[in-house]
């Protein structure tokens, strides 16, 4: 089963569940955790999607790409989740838990800085409209091309690079005003 | 070249999405225009940013990919008897594990001596064990999840003293008997693993979630009669319950009759300094 399209594509079996997990669970994850969910409930949304994925396997006809229409499950599923947070009001916990391994030997100073710029950028981000945020998460973190992206967001590639345009110009403006961009 | 265009080209510079056109047209304009280099250099660095912030996002956990792959098989029948010693079998394993951490806690407390931080691996280890026996054919679908709201303060704690909830659950037909399916703890501010059990024709599967205060707790449970259907079933919308009283989390009719879920909850001090624990 590869990415790509076509009749040998077009059935996803049973055991290939294991792989498909391993080889999208973590941009799954990313791209749920770039649009602001907690990790808590990022583990959910990849569980949902990965469950989703396997009670409609037979409804995959290939037609698409597999890495599309993976996360075009978890972009709906992430979105869900987003509208019954925000019509329950909770708070989102956007607290960025950076990788200990990619700490280790940093010195404290460094450390700050990391955690001043994730912060900073966390609030970029939360500025961002959805359809922004979600443009640029396909992209930067789930490693989809635009054609991909825009397929997964049913617009043009041209909206899409317009979008993701937008997002980044909007999180320099940000990064700028607060002093992020400057204190590198 | 327009300040928007040049964002646009040097945006899809950052993903390599530029046509031979596009990278001589920003080539271009980097040579002639100090300003468009300033802002290409501007926005590499937020690209820079942005990948550094993309690696501190974490993983998805363990239990995850195992929670997946336990929906995997489709469900088989099995006898009975295998169904109700795996479900005795768990029962025994994780009363037995919290009735010796609680031995533990109490034997400590009657002592007056400092007792250190409760070993959580031991509960830890009861939880998978638990995972362990639960049956891999039976294909599980999140069905409803909710918080419960306990209506009670956190307990007042001492410097490195931490709540631990116990939470078990039941399952009652109709108005019969309340029959135990499942018990589980977990420390304020953590998440237990899913805990799973299957009684006779229904499965359940529990999440709890203590928050930091210790105020909420929130539980997944879904329920699948036997070979039938999966049945939604619905939790009862943020009840407030009291710690040691019994409470209806969910309820529904299958196959003509009714069943519901219940949960008790229990609430102890744990910590390097025990004192007067058990509520």
């Amino acid at each position: 089963m590869g990415e790509g399209r076509g009749p040998e594509n077009s059935a996803i079996a049973l055991d290939d569940i294991g792989s498909l997990f391993d080889r999208f669970a973590r941009r799954a994850f990313r791209y749920a955790r770039m649009m602001g969910i907690s990790e808590a409930d990022a583990d959910d949304v990849v569980a949902d999607s990965f469950l989703k994925v396997l009670y409609t396997r037979e409804t995959f006809r290939g037609e698409s790409e597999l890495s599309t229409w993976l996360l075009r499950i978890v972009r709906n599923t992430t979105l869900n989740l987003l509208r019954s947070v925000e019509r329950r009001k909770a708070r989102l916990e956007l607290v960025a838990k950076r990788r200990e391994s990619k700490l280790a030997g940093d010195s404290p100073e460094k450390e700050l800085e990391r955690g001043e710029m994730a912060e900073g950028l966390q609030k970029a981000l939360q500025k961002l409209p959805a359809e922004q945020r979600s443009a640029l998460s396909l992209v930067t973190t789930s490693g989809l091309s635009y054609r991909e992206a825009a397929e997964v967001e049913g617009i043009s590639e041209g909206a899409l690079a317009s979008r993701i345009y937008r997002a980044r110009e909007a999180l320099r403006r940000y990064l700028a005003q607060t002093g992020v961009l400057e204190a590198e | 070249m327009e300040r928007e265009n040049l964002g646009e080209l040097v945006s899809k510079k950052l993903d390599g999405e530029l046509t031979r056109s596009e990278k001589q047209a920003l080539r271009d304009a980097l040579d002639s225009d100090p300003e468009a280099r300033r802002t290409a250099e501007d926005w590499q660095r937020v690209q820079e940013i942005l990948n550094e912030y993309a690696d501190s996002l974490g993983e998805p956990s363990d239990s995850t990919r195992r929670q997946v792959l336990a929906f995997r098989k489709p469900r088989r029948s099995r006898p009975w008897r295998r169904r109700a010693v795996a479900a005795v079998a768990a029962l025994l394993m994780v009363s037995f594990s919290i009735g010796v951490t609680v031995g533990m806690l109490v034997s400590r407390t009657d002592r007056g001596t400092v007792a250190p931080v409760v070993d959580t691996s031991l509960l830890e280890t009861a939880v998978s064990e638990t995972w362990e026996l639960m049956p891999s054919q039976v294909r599980w679908l999140a069905l409803c999840k909710g918080k419960l709201q306990l209506d009670t303060a956190p307990l007042p704690l001492g410097g490195d003293q931490r709540e631990m909830f116990f939470v078990s659950f039941l399952i009652q037909q109709g108005k019969g008997a309340l029959r135990p399916l499942c018990q589980l703890a977990v420390l304020a501010g953590q998440q237990a693993e899913f805990a799973w059990e299957e009684h006779g024709r229904w499965a359940l599967r529990c999440r709890p979630v203590v928050t930091d205060d210790g105020a909420r707790l929130q539980v997944c449970v879904s329920l699948q009669p036997g070979e039938a259907e999966l049945q939604a079933i619905s939790l009862t919308s943020e009840p407030k319950v009291q710690t040691g009283r019994t409470f209806e989390v969910a309820s529904s009719r299958i196959g003509g009759k009714r069943f519901s879920i219940w949960a008790q909850v229990r609430r102890i001090r744990v910590g390097s300094l025990i004192k007067g624990s058990a509520l």
